[in-house]
C-alpha cells in the first residue's frame, strides 16, 4: 500500500483522465524537477505528463496564485490542490478573479509541507504522525514542517471537487463536478465514514494557542514593538505580496506611484505592512507562502493568520469555503446599514 | 529561479525553492529579473558607425570589418596595442573563449574585466595569505556562526539572500558586529556597530588584533600548527596603540575592544566583507588584514567561520576562474610561469603564448589616453559609467583608433563604438555561472535572443574564424567549450554538464570526475600549505579631504538598481522604486552648507562636477557623503579618483575628496 503514495496513484490517474476526457485543457500541478526534493509547478497538457505529478510534501508556491496570474481565463483548468490552495481559489472567485466554472479542483489530503530550511537528504512525505524520507520512516518533529502547517485545521480539502487520500489510493467527491471527475476517471468513491479529524484539530489548536498566545500575552506596546522590529528587517522585495494568492491587484497600492509608501527607502515605512495586512487578512488561508518567500525571515504568516482568526471570530466568517459568502470587511449587510439606529443610504 | 514562458516570451519569474542558496526567496531584482529581456531597446542587429550615425549591417559585414581592423592594428602597432574587456555577466564558457581569443588570436595578455573594479584586491590579498583568492566558506554555513563580523558590506541591500543567513544566525543567538561609515540596515540587528571613517580598515583591524593579543585571546595552537609569519605581525602590532586607532577610525576605543573580544571569544566567527574593504588604494592590505584577523583567532576551515568576500556580478567569480585576467590563464595559472604557459600552449595546439602580464582595466584606459593602446573589444561592460574619473575615460576611448562594443542594450559606451554587436542575455542561452561561494551552476535557455543577436561565445568564435583561427575555436555548443575549459583548468577538472545537472551545482575545487566539490576551503591545510600572516601598516587613502575639497565622498549601490542601469533602469518595477540619484548628507553638514532635504546640490572633485538631489540623513557620519553610481544623469564616477592599489590595480571608489555647494 505504501508504494502508491509516491506516484502512480489516484491524483495522477484523475489528472490524466480529465485531460483525456476533455473536461479540462490543462492541469496545474507540481512535478519533480532535478531531484526528489525539487518540486516545480507545471501546466500539464498530456496524460503522459500527468504521470509526472508528485504528491511529495512540498509547497514551493501557491498554485492558486499561479492559476490566477498565469492561467488562461478562457481555458478549463484542473488544479491539484491542498486545502489552502482550494480555499484561496474560492476567495479569488469571490473577488471575481477566477471563474470557478472553469476550474476543476483535485484535492489532496495534507498534514503539512516541508520546512525546506531543515537539512533533509531525500524526498519528504509528511503524514499526521510520522514522516518518511525517501520511503524510510522517521520520527515526526515539528521543525520539519512549515510553522503555518502546524496551525492548520483543514487537512482534507472538502471545499474542492474531489479529494484524494494521503496514501493516494482513495477518493471522495464533494460537488457535482467532483462526480463528473470520478466518472471520467472511472473511479468509485471510497466508502466508509469520513476520517476523524479530532486529533488534527486539537493539534492545530495547540499550535495556534502557542503561536498566537505568545503574542497575545504581550502588552500591546511590547507586541507592537515586536512587529515593528521584525518589519525593520524588510527589504521591500514584495515577495510576500508576489507569493500571496489573495494579493491579486495588478495595480498595487503599495507601489511608489500610489504615494502611500515612499520609494527609495529601506526598510519601507510600516504602512507598507499594515496596508497589506488590512487588505489580505480577512481572506488569509494560512498557506504560509508569504513567510516562505521572505528573505528576512519575518514570521508574516503568524501575524496574518492571527488577525484572520480574530476577524473570523468577530464576523463568524470562514474564508475559502463557500463562494457565496462574501468577505466581511468588503461587504455591508442590511443589518449593518441600520446599526445603532443610524441609516446609511 | 524559474522562468515562466508563454509564446516565446518570458512573462514572469518564480523563486526556485530547491535552490541551495536562495531556497525559494528572491530580492526585488530577482522577482523582476525578466522585465528587461524583451524591452524594445534590445540591440538586434550589428551596427557600424558612419559619419551620420550608426548603420545596420549584416553579421558578415560587421565581423569582417572588426577582423580586418584588429588584424591591421595588430600588424601595425603590435599585439599589445589591442585589449579586450570581457564581461562578468557572461557565462564561464564565454569568458573562456574571450581569454583564449585574446591570447591565441590577438597575441596579447591584455584581457581584464570588471572584477578589477570590485574584488581584484580579494583575489590578490587572499591568494597571498591563503593561496586561494576566493570565499573560504559556503553561504549556507554562515548560519552556523556564533559571531558574524560584517565590514564594508551593506549585505541586506547588496546580497540580500546572504543577509538571510545573517538574520537566521541572529535568530539562533549569534552576535553581530557591523563596521561601516553608514548606518546600514543590518545595524538594526547589530550587537555592536562601529561607525568607522571610510578608508581606515587596516587601523581598525590592527586595533582589534592588538586587543586580542593583549588579552591573550589568540588561538595559539592554530597559529603554531597552521600559519607562518606571526612574529612579523606581532612586531607590527606592538607599535599599534588603541587610542591612536580610535582617533584614526573615529570609533570609540571601548567599542573596538568589545568587538574584538566578541569576535575572538566566539566559538565560530565568520567575517563577511565586500566593497568597503576592497575598493581602496590599500585594498589588498585591507583584505590581508581580514585574513590576519581570521587566522589569529583560528577562524578558518570550519563551518560558520572563514573570510567571506561577497562577490556581486552573477559571474564575476567565473570570469576570474576562466582567466579573463591579464596575469593568469584559467584556474589562476600564471602567464609568467614558463611551465604552465607551455602546458596551456600545448593543450591549445599553439606554438607559444604571450608571456608578458597584460594591462588591467584602468591601465587600459590610461594607455588608450596616451595613444599606446589603439583598439579595444569591450564585451558587456560600460566603463563610461562604471570606471573612475569618467571624463578621462571618455577622452581615452575617443582616442582609440578602433572600438568594438558587444552588449544587449545601447549604453554610454556603445555610443562611442565604431562597431556595435548585439548579444544574447542570460535567459537566451545555455551555459554556466559561478557564484561567490565558488558554486558552478547551469543557466538554461528559455527564449530566443531578439532579432539577430547572438550569444557572446558564438560571436567571439565567428570572429576568431574570420581571423584565421578556426582550428582553435571549433565549438558548436557551450557544452563543448565547458569540456575544454575543464580539461585545462585543474580547479574544475572534474566538472561537466552532466555532473552539474543537479540543483546544488558544484563548488570548486572539483579536481576529478565524481568529486563532490568543496564546501569549505583550507580545512586541513591552506591551499598554499600554511596560512601567511602579513604585517600591515595603516596608510591613508590617496586623496583625503582638505580645505579645498573638505568632504569625503564614498560611493556604492542601491538594492533596486544594478551597476550602470542598462538593465534595471529599463525594468519598471525597479526603476519606480529607485528612480533617481541622491547624495546622503549628515544633518550637521547640511546645516553648515545651508542645504535642506531633496534640494539640488552641486558636488565637485578634482575630476569634475555633477548635480544631484540631497538626502539629509543621520545614517551617514558627519564629514562623509554617499552617492550611488548607477545614474548617468548624476554620475558619481565623474568625481571618483582613479588612484590604484599598487598590487591589485583596483581604484579607490570608496574615498575621494569633494566640495559641496547649494543649488546648481
Amino acid at each position: 500500500m505504501k508504494e502508491k503514495v509516491y506516484g502512480g496513484g489516484l491524483v495522477q490517474s484523475i489528472a490524466a483522465a480529465i485531460l483525456k476526457a476533455g473536461l479540462v485543457d490543462e492541469v496545474l500541478a507540481f512535478v519533480t524537477g532535478l531531484d526528489g526534493r525539487d518540486i516545480i509547478p507545471a501546466f500539464i497538457t498530456s496524460e503522459d505528463e500527468a504521470q509526472r505529478i508528485t504528491t511529495a510534501s512540498y509547497n514551493p508556491c501557491s498554485l492558486a496564485k499561479l492559476l490566477h496570474k498565469y492561467g488562461d481565463q478562457h481555458k478549463k483548468i484542473g488544479v491539484v490542490v491542498r486545502s489552502c490552495d482550494a480555499r484561496a481559489i474560492i476567495e479569488l472567485a469571490k473577488r471575481h478573479q477566477i471563474n470557478l466554472d472553469n476550474i476543476y479542483m483535485i484535492g489532496r489530503e495534507c498534514y503539512g509541507v516541508a520546512n525546506i530550511n531543515e537539512d533533509v537528504s531525500g524526498a519528504l512525505h509528511i503524514f499526521f504522525d510520522r514522516i518518511e524520507v525517501d520511503g524510510k520512516e522517521q520520527k515526526w518533529e515539528e521543525k520539519m514542517l512549515r510553522p503555518n502547517c502546524l496551525r492548520c485545521e483543514y487537512p482534507i480539502p472538502t471545499m474542492a471537487d474531489v479529494s484524494v487520500s494521503i496514501d493516494n489510493n482513495s477518493v471522495k467527491a464533494f460537488t457535482e463536478k467532483g462526480k463528473q471527475i470520478l466518472a471520467a476517471a472511472n473511479i468509485a468513491e471510497s466508502e466508509g465514514a469520513t476520517d476523524d479529524l479530532t486529533a488534527v484539530k486539537e493539534r492545530a489548536s495547540k499550535y495556534q494557542e502557542r503561536d498566537f498566545g505568545e503574542l497575545t500575552k504581550m502588552e500591546p506596546e511590547e507586541r507592537l514593538n515586536y512587529w515593528l522590529s521584525q518589519f525593520d528587517k524588510c527589504i521591500k522585495c514584495y515577495g510576500c505580496r508576489d507569493a500571496c494568492p489573495i494579493c491579486y491587484c495588478k495595480d498595487c497600492t503599495l507601489e511608489p506611484e500610489h504615494m502611500l509608501v515612499k520609494g527609495a527607502q529601506l526598510p519601507p515605512e510600516k504602512v507598507f505592512h499594515l496596508t497589506r495586512l488590512i487588505h489580505v487578512a480577512p481572506g488569509c488561508v494560512n498557506c504560509g507562502q508569504c513567510e516562505a518567500a521572505c528573505p528576512a525571515g519575518i514570521p508574516i504568516s503568524k501575524l496574518y493568520h492571527q488577525l484572520y482568526k480574530e476577524l473570523s471570530s468577530i464576523f463568524r466568517y470562514e474564508s475559502g469555503f463557500d463562494v457565496n459568502v462574501p468577505p466581511p470587511l468588503d461587504t455591508i449587510t442590511d443589518e449593518e446599514l441600520t446599526l445603532g439606529g443610524v441609516t446609511i443610504d | 529561479m524559474l522562468l515562466i514562458v508563454r509564446d516565446e516570451t518570458v512573462i514572469g519569474v518564480q523563486p526556485w525553492a530547491r535552490h541551495p542558496i536562495s531556497q525559494g526567496e528572491l530580492c526585488i531584482k530577482g522577482w523582476n529579473a525578466h522585465q528587461f529581456i524583451h524591452h524594445s531597446d534590445r540591440l538586434q542587429k550589428p551596427l557600424i558607425k558612419e559619419k551620420k550615425g550608426f548603420k545596420e549591417a549584416t553579421w558578415d559585414e560587421a565581423l569582417q570589418l572588426v577582423a580586418n581592423r584588429l588584424k591591421q592594428i595588430k600588424d601595425q602597432a603590435g599585439p599589445d596595442s589591442l585589449a579586450v574587456l570581457s564581461s562578468a555577466k557572461s557565462t564561464n564558457e564565454e569568458n573562456y573563449v574571450a581569454q583564449k581569443f585574446t591570447r591565441v588570436v590577438l597575441g596579447t595578455n591584455n584581457i581584464d574585466h570588471c572584477a578589477r573594479l570590485c574584488h581584484a584586491s580579494t583575489v590578490a590579498g587572499l591568494a597571498q595569505a591563503f593561496g586561494s583568492g576566493a570565499m573560504t566558506n559556503s553561504i549556507p554555513d554562515i548560519e552556523e556562526a556564533n559571531c558574524i563580523f560584517i565590514i564594508g558590506s551593506n549585505t541586506s541591500s547588496q546580497h540580500p539572500l546572504i543577509a538571510t543567513r545573517i538574520w537566521a544566525a541572529k535568530e539562533k543567538g549569534a552576535k553581530i558586529i557591523v563596521a561601516d561609515p553608514r548606518k546600514i540596515q543590518l545595524c538594526e540587528i547589530a550587537d555592536i556597530y562601529l561607525p568607522m571613517k571610510s578608508g581606515t580598515d587596516v587601523a581598525l583591524l590592527n586595533g582589534m588584533m592588538k586587543v586580542i593579543i593583549d588579552q591573550g585571546l589568540e588561538d595559539k595552537e592554530f597559529i603554531k600548527e597552521r600559519t607562518e609569519g606571526f612574529d612579523e605581525l606581532l612586531k607590527t602590532l606592538e607599535k599599534v596603540s588603541l587610542a591612536e586607532v580610535a582617533d584614526i577610525t573615529q570609533v570609540p576605543a571601548e567599542d573596538i575592544e568589545q568587538a574584538a573580544k566578541i569576535y575572538a571569544q566566539a566559538e565560530r566567527a565568520s567575517l563577511i566583507y565586500s566593497m568597503g574593504i576592497t575598493q581602496h588604494t590599500t585594498g589588498t592590505d585591507n583584505v590581508m588584514s581580514t585574513a590576519n584577523l581570521a587566522m589569529l583567532t583560528g577562524n578558518i576551515g570550519k563551518p560558520g567561520t572563514g573570510v567571506n568576500p561577497l562577490r556581486g556580478q552573477n559571474n564575476v567569480q567565473g570570469a576570474c576562474d576562466m582567466g579573463s585576467l591579464p596575469n593568469v590563464f584559467s584556474g589562476y595559472q600564471a602567464v609568467t610561469n614558463d611551465e604552465l604557459r607551455a602546458k596551456m600552449a600545448k593543450a591549445w595546439g599553439v606554438a607559444e603564448l604571450p608571456a608578458r602580464v597584460g594591462l588591467t582595466v584602468v591601465e587600459m584606459i590610461n594607455a588608450a589616453a596616451a595613444g599606446e593602446l589603439k583598439a579595444m573589444y569591450i564585451i558587456g561592460e560600460n566603463p563610461m559609467l562604471s570606471d573612475p574619473d569618467i571624463n578621462h575615460v571618455r577622452q581615452a576611448l575617443e582616442n582609440l583608433d578602433f572600438l568594438v562594443v558587444q552588449d544587449i542594450f545601447p549604453t554610454e559606451v556603445t555610443a562611442l563604438a565604431d562597431v556595435v554587436l548585439p548579444a544574447a542575455c542570460w535567459a537566451e542561452q545555455d551555459g554556466t555561472f559561478t557564484n561567490t561561494d565558488r558554486r558552478v551552476q547551469m543557466v538554461r535557455k528559455a527564449v530566443e535572443p531578439p532579432g539577430e543577436a547572438k550569444a557572446d561565445w558564438e560571436i567571439i568564435c565567428q570572429l576568431a574564424r574570420l581571423m584565421g583561427a578556426s582550428e582553435f575555436f571549433p565549438f558548436t555548443s557551450a557544452e563543448e567549450i565547458f569540456a575544454e575549459a575543464c580539461q585545462v583548468t585543474p580547479l574544475c577538472h572534474g566538472m561537466s554538464y552532466k555532473a552539474l545537472e543537479q540543483p546544488d551545482g558544484l563548488q570548486w575545487p572539483c579536481p576529478s570526475e565524481g568529486h563532490p566539490g568543496t564546501t569549505i576551503l583550507h580545512q586541513q591545510q591552506f591551499t598554499r600549505g600554511k596560512g601567511k600572516f602579513h604585517p600591515i601598516v595603516y596608510k591613508e587613502p590617496a586623496e583625503v579631504p582638505d580645505k579645498d575639497y573638505p568632504y569625503l565622498l564614498t560611493t556604492g549601490r542601491v538594492i533596486a538598481q544594478w551597476h550602470t542601469g542598462s538593465m534595471t533602469r529599463r525594468s519598471p518595477a525597479l526603476e519606480s522604486e529607485f528612480p533617481e540619484s541622491f547624495i546622503e548628507i549628515n544633518p550637521e553638514d547640511a546645516k553648515k552648507l545651508g542645504i535642506k532635504d531633496k534640494e539640488p546640490v552641486k558636488v565637485s572633485s578634482r575630476r569634475g562636477e555633477i548635480q544631484v538631489k540631497s538626502l539629509v540623513t543621520d545614517r551617514i557620519k558627519p564629514g562623509i557623503v554617499f552617492i550611488p553610481f548607477h545614474y548617468a544623469e548624476a554620475a558619481a564616477n565623474v568625481l571618483t579618483n582613479p588612484a590604484l592599489d599598487p598590487i591589485a590595480k583596483i581604484p579607490e571608489f570608496k574615498v575621494c575628496a569633494v566640495k559641496i555647494e547649494k543649488g546648481g
